[in-house]
């Protein structure tokens, strides 16, 4: 065996051995948005409304490598959810011993991190809230976000050494069985 | 004035002193308990309907038990929230969804009291899609007992869309997929809350002190740089 294919066994031996330690921790949780509308020299309204939202993390090492948002809500004309296909999570430890977690999520067109702090349950992230955070929707210039807040707590049964679209698929599953269609 | 005099003399106001600062302390507790009958009077008649109700169970690890004492401030604010649901409340359909969901958002800095539950179970059980699901979200996010009552009492609306929302915020606080209501029960009589739990949804928190998080925030130029540069200074010294 020369040493190109000592080092690429090698590579491969590696790469799986990280596979195999890739967790996927789903989030269960509430999110609640407030936004003002307005048209200028025309109108301003606003609005508030809340959504289940799941989130599903994929950690290795305890560093997230991959993650995705869904948000479930329903209306007088039907059950929905949403699939966030720009989401970032990403989190960091703080205080003494590191059991304090602080991290951001940045989610579809919403054009800053939004912080939340999180704390740790043997060893990991189990629970999160989301600072109440002011911004503006990227897509709508006329639609001011005034606060969006909630929370989260690992939900044990989307959860486990899987990858973040077999658990997706899980949820999705769920919810479609509990009549909710997507957007 | 003799000293046996005196004596009497001391021995006899020390007696009217301490008599008036007993009947004082009484007065004082009754004017208390008074003022606590006229409030719970006061906070709705709806009040007195969920004392009866099987799902309400009351705990001593309850914090909202232990929150009712908190000083006038506390409920003075809450007296304003309340107000502001119960004005948002009388407002036509098609304009007070806003509005009352706006004071609901204000409640996450309350303790769960009981004027405060029988306000945000009226809205429940009235079952409009909306504000119903903002008071269970509500509802998820608190680590309580009084909470997980309500969103259990919530599973059993008759409009599924409002039973579904609840059973949603349940599994959320448990943690996995309850296959009915009654699994939920099951799980909801065993369960306790989280104390890191509390802390960690208390709004409270945010700009508390004791949060690292926010108190690096407020140091100047970047994260971290200012205390170890203050602790070299110190040391230098």
């Amino acid at each position: 065996m020369n040493m190109k294919s000592i080092i690429a066994t090698g590579a491969i031996a590696l790469s799986s051995l990280s596979q195999a330690n890739a967790e996927v921790l789903t989030y269960q949780g509430s999110t609640r948005w407030a936004a003002t509308l307005f048209t200028p020299n025309v109108r301003t309204g606003s609005s508030v409304t809340s959504y289940t939202t799941y989130y599903v993390v994929e950690t290795i090492g305890g560093n997230v490598v991959s993650s995705l948002k869904i948000d479930a809500w329903t209306t007088n004309s039907g059950r929905f959810y949403y699939i966030d296909d720009s989401f970032y999570f990403d989190y960091g430890y703080y205080g003494p011993g590191g059991v304090d977690i602080a991290g951001g999520i940045e989610s579809d067109d919403i054009s800053s991190v939004l912080p939340f702090r999180g704390k740790l349950k043997f060893g990991k992230l189990d629970s999160f809230s989301l600072y109440p955070a002011v911004d503006y929707y990227r897509r709508n210039g006329n639609l001011d976000i005034t606060t969006i807040t909630g929370s989260a707590r690992v939900n044990n049964y989307f959860s486990g050494y899987l990858t973040v679209n077999f658990a997706a698929d899980a949820v999705l599953d769920y919810l479609e069985s509990r009549g909710f269609y997507e957007y | 004035m003799s000293n046996g005099s005196k004596r009497i003399a001391l021995a006899a106001s020390a007696i009217i002193i301490f008599t008036a600062g007993i009947m004082g302390g009484m007065r004082m507790a009754r004017a208390k308990q008074e003022s606590h009958a006229s409030d719970s009077s006061t906070q709705g008649s709806a009040a007195s309907s969920s004392l009866g109700s099987a799902n309400v169970v009351r705990r001593a690890d309850d914090r909202s038990l232990h929150e009712n004492k908190k000083p006038l401030a506390a409920s003075t604010a809450e007296t304003e929230i309340l107000r502001n649901i119960r004005d948002a409340m009388i407002l036509p359909q098609e304009s007070r969804t806003t509005p009352l969901l706006i004071a609901l958002e204000q409640t996450t800095k309350l303790p769960l009291s009981k004027a405060l539950l029988d306000e945000l179970r009226r809205i429940v059980d009235e079952g409009e899609i909306e504000s119903s699901h903002f008071v269970l979200s509500l509802m998820e996010q608190r680590e309580e007992n009084s909470s997980v009552n309500l969103l259990l009492h919530a599973a059993t609306h008759q409009n599924p869309d409002v039973a579904d929302r609840a059973l949603f915020a349940l599994e959320a606080v448990a943690g996995t997929v309850f296959k009915n209501r009654e699994e939920a029960t099951i799980w909801a009589a065993q369960w306790k809350p989280d104390a890191e739990r509390i802390k960690l949804f208390d709004p409270g928190r945010v700009n508390a002190e004791d949060n690292p998080i926010a108190s690096d925030l407020r140091l100047p130029g970047p994260r971290g740089h200012a205390p170890k540069d203050a602790a070299q200074k110190q040391e230098e010294k």
